[in-house]
């Protein structure tokens, strides 16, 4: 069967399982006990496995197998998550990337896995042993252990194959009936000698009981044992042998019968990956709309705009090409210039029927456009998840102790966004660590809590979305940046004197705030900083920084819903008309001629106090004056830019409109005051006026 | 003749065993204590340590670890009483070989012994 048509679809479920086996991991670190998280975790490695087996890429799959057995374990009780277990297996989904990045880029994930397949074999017996020390005495109602005749002993798949394996590699198995003496006391301890013995001589596969049950002396005088072991069994015997208290064990090689026994039937994990494979050997039905994958249930349009969590609390979702959107939203676009143009008609020809049609398929249009800007949305949860990972790891190469806290993930942006902001956050987070968090000692010596707290939180407001990203460290100190400010030669000492503290600490974001120098004067922060800003304002978005020395700082990030469809201001020069984004406009105002003072052709006024550039918009787009005398007072649109204000004389305002973004050809494209164009209802097209260009 | 060390702070316990390994042909060494007993497997290198666990001075476990740093391959069998479970399997992680609980039984101790050293 060829496979390769498959491939993208194998490379996004597998990217997307290994994100989620990341986050669950790390949660996982906080609540060990949680069997819903162990599940998750085993249904995402279960679901790799697989994929990459029924896509022949065996190393991925090897590698998965290992670690489900691990989770396996953990399920079972028989083992117990530690933090070197999480290192270890978020190595492993390390390594998994990794393959599948091999893979996206045509190789078969065939990356060395020797190493990590070690680790994670020898986790088993490390675990074992931990929990064979903390065994505590207690007077455990002991069950009435039953011997087992060989044949009804249940191997699950893995344990059959583990077995198999070494006897092809010239190992033999055996079945071992160990006896304690009866008159013997501290059986788990006797136990617990045992298997140090074993171990010396082979690999203890499986015990029955259960080796927690051993471990809870849930055993009488005797259990048994399944051993791979190179050595003869009279060796085996003479190591049991040398243990006190021991009696005559009774030693059965295995190897020949093994393959004749049964599988385990009651092994969920296996049960699971019959289903999945089966899933997987009828990728006709999923892929029979080409792009779009159908996961889990298909879904109603309901469904998409309030997502319902299944029971292990993921979204259920479709997947759909993004050129696929990009034209859905292109073509609502279309029904609302069209729909505005209606509005022109009807008003010019009042037909009662027309405009009770009119005002249903404005409803009708409205309803579209939601859901189809809801559709473009993503949860930032997509861009919120690596931080705890990487903060994690940030943290312990710095040696701080550092706790993330998410919230408002579930909250929604337009993808162009989401695809964009993960940098910025990235920057931000990572300077909080590094920087903003203090060292233990530091910490402790002004009685804060030893453990570093960011925060990390997404919400609504309004036609926004904020992102705020907080931490309880050291802080930015003013008197630093006056100093930086001032040596730097922004402003003088007068001015700097004068500024607030809020707007001093906003100076970071200045691209003069780079330097070197700055970095060490002020908590090495400002590095960069200015790029995140640059970053953000191309999202439409602002960025303010609020902070109080010695106990932390906060970068408040808005950001529009979305960029496609914006609330624009329409003004007029002339008989042009152009948008302003409404998010870049500060006020609206009005001008007299004599307001206005030259200095060197530049044109200037007071506002409330402060100089504010002015720019006419009929001079910047060289609109033809016309034979029309202008009203003396000129109206003015105050637009903002970070701390940079300017004011565009206009000569009517025409008021607020949703207006459409459609990009402008190339033959505009190096026009830097242009960030797009929209239609109008009257079929014109306008120039929306990019604000970033004018300053 | 194979040597073994008995390390025990009860005197008339180090007494009783050291009877009863003598008269099966063993030559017994005698310590009272964990620091005692380092010193005297220095010395006398025997076959096998008999290792109390609660004693003055230095205590079995770290006695056991002790021994270990000078001969790897020491036999140090730990005489536990009932209810140090825990301690036993410190002392096997740490490198004991076995270890027998008490009170002593004549032929469990012989045939602890036996198994290890014949």
């Amino acid at each position: 069967m060829d496979m390769s048509r498959y491939l993208d679809t194998f490379l996004e479920e597998a990217r997307e399982n290994l994100q989620q086996m990341e986050q669950v991991l790390l949660s996982l670190e906080a609540s060990p006990e949680n069997k819903l998280l162990l599940d998750q975790i085993f249904r995402s490695t279960h679901t790799i496995k697989g994929m990459s087996a029924t896509m022949s890429y065996n190393t991925m799959a090897e590698v998965t197998h290992e670690m489900e057995n691990i989770l396996h374990q953990l399920r079972k009780g028989e083992l117990r998550l530690t933090t070197a277990f999480t290192d270890l297996l978020l190595k492993a989904v390390d390594l998994l990337n990794s393959m599948v990045i091999d893979i996206a880029n045509g190789g078969k994930g065939e990356l060395p896995v020797e190493h990590i397949l070690s680790l994670l074999r020898d986790s088993a017996s490390i675990n074992q042993q931990v929990t064979a020390e903390e065994i505590m005495i207690s007077p455990a109602a002991r069950d009435q252990h039953c011997q087992l005749p060989i044949s009804s002993i249940n191997f699950n798949q893995f344990e059959k194959n583990l077995i198999m394996k070494a006897i092809d590699q010239g190992y033999q198995c055996y079945h071992l009936v160990v006896h304690i003496n009866s008159s013997s006391t501290m059986k788990s301890a006797r136990a617990f000698v045992i298997f140090k013995n074993l171990e010396q001589v082979g690999e203890v596969v499986k015990t029955i009981p259960s080796v927690q049950e051993i471990e809870e002396e849930r055993f009488d005088n005797s259990f048994e044992l399944i051993i791979i072991s190179g050595e003869s069994p009279e060796v085996i015997r003479e190591c049991l042998l040398s243990i006190a208290e021991m009696e005559e064990p009774e030693i059965n090689s295995i190897s020949e019968v093994i393959n004749l026994l049964p599988d385990s039937k009651s092994d969920e994990g296996d049960s699971n990956f019959c289903d999945l494979t089966e899933t997987m050997e009828k990728p006709e039905t999923i892929k029979t709309t080409e792009a779009i994958e159908v996961r889990e249930a298909v879904l109603g349009t309901d469904a998409i705009l309030e997502p319902t969590n299944t029971r292990t609390g993921f979204t259920q979702s479709i997947r759909v090409e993004n050129s696929k959107l990009d034209s859905l939203m292109n073509l609502v676009g279309e029904l609302v210039i069209s729909k505005t143009r209606l509005d022109r008609i009807r008003r010019a020809h009042p037909v009662p029927e027309l405009t009770d049609t009119f005002e249903q398929m404005s409803r009708v249009t409205a309803d579209l456009q939601d859901i189809v800007m809801k559709i473009r949305m993503l949860p930032i949860e997509t861009v919120f998840s690596r931080f705890p990972r990487m903060v994690r790891d940030l943290a312990r190469d710095l040696d701080k102790d550092i706790d993330i806290v998410l919230t408002g993930e579930d909250t929604e942006l337009d993808r162009t966004v989401i695809d964009e902001i993960g940098e910025p956050l990235l920057h931000l987070i990572r300077n909080a660590v590094d920087h903003g968090i203090e060292n233990f000692q530091d910490r402790a010596a002004r009685g804060k809590n030893k453990q570093g707290l960011i925060s990390l939180t997404a919400k609504y407001e309004g036609n926004h979305v904020v992102i705020e990203v907080e931490d309880d460290g050291k802080g930015i100190d003013p008197e630093a940046i006056r100093r930086t400010a001032v040596k730097m030669g922004l402003f003088t000492a007068e001015q700097v004197a004068e500024m607030d503290a809020e707007a001093l600490v906003n100076l970071v974001l200045e691209p003069g705030f780079t330097t070197a120098e700055a970095v060490s004067d002020i908590s090495g922060r400002g590095v960069g900083l200015d790029v995140v800003r640059s970053k953000i304002e191309a999202l439409s978005g602002s960025i303010q920084i609020q902070s109080v020395p010695e106990s932390g700082t906060k970068f408040i990030i808005r950001l529009p819903l979305t960029l496609a469809i914006i609330q624009a201001l329409l003004v007029s020069v002339e008989n042009e008309t152009y948008a302003i984004p409404l998010s870049f406009i500060s006020e609206t105002t009005s001008v007299l001629p004599h307001d206005i003072t030259k200095v060197q052709d530049k044109e200037f006024m007071f506002l409330r106090g402060n100089l504010l550039p002015l720019k006419r918009l009929q001079n910047i787009f060289q609109v033809p004056y016309s034979s029309v005398a202008k009203e003396p007072e000129m109206n003015l649109v105050v637009v903002k830019k970070g701390s940079r204000y300017v004011g565009l004389v206009v000569d009517t305002l025409i008021g607020q409109q949703e207006i459409v973004i459609k990009p402008v050809s190339s033959l505009f494209g190096n026009i830097d005051v242009i960030a797009g164009a929209t239609i109008l209802g009257d079929g014109c097209v306008s120039l929306i006026i990019d604000v970033s260009g004018l300053l | 003749m194979l040597k073994v060390l008995l390390v025990d702070d009860a005197a008339f316990m180090r007494m009783r065993c050291a009877k009863l390994l003598t008269e099966n042909g063993y030559s017994v060494d005698e310590a009272e204590n964990g620091q005692e007993a380092v010193e005297k497997y220095q010395a006398i290198k025997p076959d096998l340590v008999l290792m109390d666990i609660t004693m003055p001075v230095m205590d079995g476990l770290t006695a056991v670890t002790e021994i270990r740093k000078i001969d790897p391959d020491a036999k140090i069998v730990m005489c536990s009483a009932l209810g140090q479970q825990n301690t036993v399997m410190s002392a096997i992680k740490a490198g004991a070989k076995d270890f027998i609980v008490k009170p002593y039984q004549p032929e469990k101790i012989l045939s602890t012994i036996k198994r290890f050293v014949g």
